[in-house]
């Protein structure tokens, strides 16, 4: 037992040189993933800061973070299919379609506010169930069961419509969507509460800890008694659910519930987590990188409108900054890699 | 016939040998696993090497074939010393290495196969199709094998793919074969075929090493042999020249390295906690049944391939039976999955650590609590002190080093990798543990520890089984062995009064009972 207890200490350390470096090396690879993503938000800032008086505003400050709200909110959903190494391709049609259900039901069948949100969410997570199940038990890949439900969901908020929007008159469902507490705008407030329950659930509860041994590991997450298949169902209920909410929040900002809203938006929700450091392999992530995500790529938009850049042009700043960002995430991560190996 | 190749062989021995392994000495993260070895093989012979499992085989053979570097050492093809970095570099110096798994792309076809990376071309672009199908069909056809080259790889038996393999040698000039226990998947008839070929390529002048540990190969295929033990060659002798018995003793070793039996308890005559009966999963192993009592630490020796691993796995859920009950405590249990059999008070450490066990992207702490977090949460909620402590007991129970639970997995060594995928289990405060290879790829000391961990789970009153392919080390830490053999458990002894070959002679099935293995 003592003989025992004295071999370990000499034979398992690690060499020297990577046990002197640890302590560094975890420090910024801890903080790695974001770290890429936060100078990249600080340089486009103080471009923008420099190029153009308007963008230092409180005003626009506001503008910004109104923009960004709908991508931060659909982002926490994201967040978690993207750390169990899932992707879903279905958020924008989603949005369109639980907004579409939404004004009908308020407008149409006169539900009130409050129980028409819950049946608008109850429909969207039974779409997540049926995506999560698929994924889970029935072995899709996840890539191809969220293309699907983009189509179809799309679709479906046309078919209801008649291909037309359908416009919004009820104050309540306006007010969420352009309302305001104070000086802070209601999308604003539920973003930020969003983000703030996933980072607690994430960081927190067993449940977030499931959800990152699952990217991590899957088969090891089975063999430690994690309930993969309904974690692996739940993650897109969650991020169905979060499209409900925002698609709630954007109908009552359109005035309408309208089958083309969030045309394009999966590609910037998950470019903007992508951004923050979560990889796309999974395990990886956390709230803080989907804000500073959702930031970049809310930043660079309003930036390039105030100095009136062509939107067609501010796609490709916005694509090349994505490259940028991702490249030194990558450059960094090779780097601390080669040390620790 | 087989005088004139007698007299063939006579020649090469005086002849210098073809391919030479000169002094290869090999560390895996300090773990030595090639001691200073030297190999000889001379042309139109085959050399069998043999050993356990862990004696050093693979790392061998995996150098020669540009796979793994060598610390130091220098391998000589026709008295030229050739540097072998990748695998394209051993292709070039004419080795040819068949796998235990074939390296083949199924998609393709046979013909696109055995040319892959030197396609015929016309005029260095378009592909010569009908040439290389005809190369390739001839090919096959001289290894006894008529099949249409155009056919997919993925579609044929295992049987023919390796001829494939074997083809696709040829047709790269290989002059050195290796051969990785190419019999593992083979069927009786199929085996005969394969040594039919091998003694054709050998008359025509390859020099091929045969890799395998079953004794009754050797003696029907090879001409020499070479018995490696612990990364060392123990000796090489002509194969006419050796026995069953000789062999099996320079496989296992007298006494050298063998631990130290543990203080045995004696086993306790309570009812099982753990009892498998007629557990049968098709295709790995039929009719299994088993007890195991509390504080009784019970081994199951065997070679790859016997139903081991499929067994333990089958036990946690992991795999579903097809037939045969599992009871826990004497009562009936259906495990559907890991969740149940966690739930039941089982616990298990799989095979692969990497693949199955670790979380690279956690910290030591969160993977040893992993497995229990549930009793460290209030209403969902992690309750991080206690974590923190938890993690901190198990590591200092284990003597995990580094001791700071706040390290990346990375940061330590394989031994302590493995004494973090048991110590997740304490956790759970499990009655029954099921460790697949516990000490594969630690070094001495972590061997030690964890066969004394192991010893601790017993004497509080858990029951354990341990699969192991180190025998040494099932010796040392189990009271009862079971032997598998194809799937079955075709041997039970008390392991007090066992030897090591007896087990070995057990589990490669040379005999029943060999004489001469009784008394010492």
């Amino acid at each position: 037992m003592t003989s025992g207890s004295t071999l370990t200490t000499e034979d398992s350390t690690p060499p020297e040189v990577t046990r002197r470096f640890a302590g560094v090396i975890d420090s910024l690879k801890g903080r790695a993933n974001e770290a890429g993503a936060l100078a990249a938000l600080v340089l486009v800032c103080a471009t923008f800061a420099v190029l153009s008086p308007g963008f230092r505003t409180f005003n626009n400050l506001i503008t910004v973070g109104r923009q960004v709200s709908l991508l931060a909110i659909v982002g926490v959903g994201m967040t978690f299919v993207i750390i169990t190494a899932g992707i879903d391709l279905s958020v924008g049609s989603l949005v369109a379609l639980s907004g579409v259900v939404m004004v009908k039901l308020v407008t149409e069948q006169g539900v009130p506010p409050v129980p028409a949100m819950l049946i608008t969410m109850a429909l969207l997570g039974c779409i997540g169930a049926f995506v999560g199940a698929s994924v889970s038990l029935g072995g899709l890949q996840p890539f191809v069961v969220t293309l699907a439900v983009f189509a179809s969901a799309r679709g479906l908020a046309a078919v209801a419509t008649g291909g037309t929007v359908v416009l919004l008159s009820n104050r309540t469902v306006l007010q969420v969507g352009t309302g305001y507490v104070g000086p802070v705008p209601i999308p604003i407030i539920i973003a930020a509460v969003a983000l703030a329950t996933g980072h607690i659930i994430l960081t927190r509860t067993r449940y977030g800890r499931y959800v990152y041994a699952i990217g991590g590991n899957e088969e090891a997450a089975r063999v430690s008694g994690v309930p993969v298949r309904r974690i692996k169902t739940s993650v897109y209920v969650l991020s169905a659910c979060m499209c409900a909410l925002a698609g709630v929040v954007l109908a009552g900002r359109l005035h309408a519930g309208d089958p083309l809203a969030g045309t394009g938006l999966e590609l910037n929700v998950i470019a903007a987590v992508v951004i923050g450091g979560t990889s796309l392999f999974g395990g990886v992530g956390n709230m803080r990188g989907t804000l500073i995500g959702v930031f970049i790529i809310g930043v660079i938009s309003n930036g390039l409108t105030i100095l009136n850049v062509q939107t067609f042009w501010q796609d490709v700043a916005k694509g090349g900054v994505i490259f940028l960002a991702m490249s030194v995430d990558a450059y960094l991560r090779k780097h601390s890699k080669a040390r620790l190996a | 016939m087989t005088k004139n190749i007698g007299a063939d062989r006579d020649m090469s021995e005086a002849s210098p040998p073809h391919l030479e392994m000169r002094a290869i000495y090999k560390s895996f993260a300090g773990v030595r696993a090639l001691d200073g070895v030297s190999l000889n093989v001379h042309a139109g012979r085959v050399h069998a090497l043999l050993g356990e499992n862990g004696a050093g085989k693979s790392t061998l053979i995996k150098i020669l074939a540009g796979a793994y570097q060598a610390d130091s050492g220098s391998i000589l093809i026709q008295d030229q010393e050739v540097n072998l970095r990748t695998p394209q570099d051993a292709i070039h110096a004419g080795v040819a290495t068949i796998y235990q798994e074939l390296l083949m792309c199924p998609n393709l076809s046979i013909a696109a196969n055995v040319f892959l990376g030197q396609e015929h071309r016309r005029r260095g672009l378009l592909l010569k199709e009908s040439s290389m199908l005809d190369a390739s069909k001839m090919s096959l056809a001289s290894l006894g094998l008529n099949v249409d080259p155009r056919r997919s790889v993925g579609n044929l038996p295992v049987a023919q793919q390796q001829l494939v393999e074997i083809a696709r040698a040829l047709a790269r000039d290989s002059s050195v074969l290796v051969m990785d226990e190419p019999t593992a998947a083979l069927s009786e008839p199929e085996i005969e075929r394969l040594f039919g070929v091998i003694r054709q390529l050998r008359d025509e002048g390859h020099a091929i090493v045969y890799i395998s540990h079953i004794l009754a190969e050797i003696f029907a295929i090879a001409d020499e042999v070479t018995v490696m033990r612990d990364g060392e060659v123990i000796t090489t002798v002509p194969v006419v020249d050796s026995t069953e018995q000789s062999l099996i003793t320079a496989m296992v070793g007298r006494a050298v390295g063998t631990p130290q039996q543990t203080e045995r308890y004696a086993t306790p005559e309570k009812p099982p906690i753990l009892a498998v009966r007629h557990l049968t999963l098709k295709g790995a192993f039929q009719d299994v049944s088993l007890d195991v009592r509390p504080g009784e630490v019970v081994g199951i020796a065997g070679i790859v391939g016997a139903g081991r691993t499929e067994l333990l796995r089958t036990i946690f859920g992991l795999d579903r039976a097809d037939s045969g009950r599992i009871e826990i405590d004497g009562h009936l249990v259906k495990v559907t999955s890991p969740r149940v059999a966690i739930r039941h008070g089982m616990a298990m450490t799989t095979e692969d650590r990497q693949k199955d066990a670790l979380f690279p992207n956690f910290h030591v702490r969160e993977n040893l609590t992993i497995a229990g977090i549930t009793r460290l949460c209030r209403l969902g909620v992690i309750r991080r002190p206690a974590e923190q402590r938890a993690a901190s007991e198990v590591s200092q129970a284990f003597t995990i080093r580094p001791s700071d639970p706040e390290q990346l997995m990375v940061n330590l060594s394989g031994g302590n990798q493995q004494k973090v995928t048991i110590g997740r289990w304490l956790l759970t405060e499990p009655h029954v543990l099921l460790l697949d290879e516990p000490t594969r790829g630690v070094d001495v000391g972590a061997k030690s520890e964890i066969r004394r961990i192991i010893r601790e789970r017993a004497s509080t009153g858990s029951a354990v089984l341990v699969v192991s392919s180190e025998l040494p080390e099932l010796l040392a830490v189990t009271d009862r062995l079971l032997i598998m053999r194809e799937g079955r458990i075709v041997a039970e002894v008390a392991t007090a009064d066992t030897r090591h070959e007896e087990v070995m002679a057990y589990a490669v099935g040379t005999s029943s009972n060999i004489p001469g293995l009784e008394t010492p």
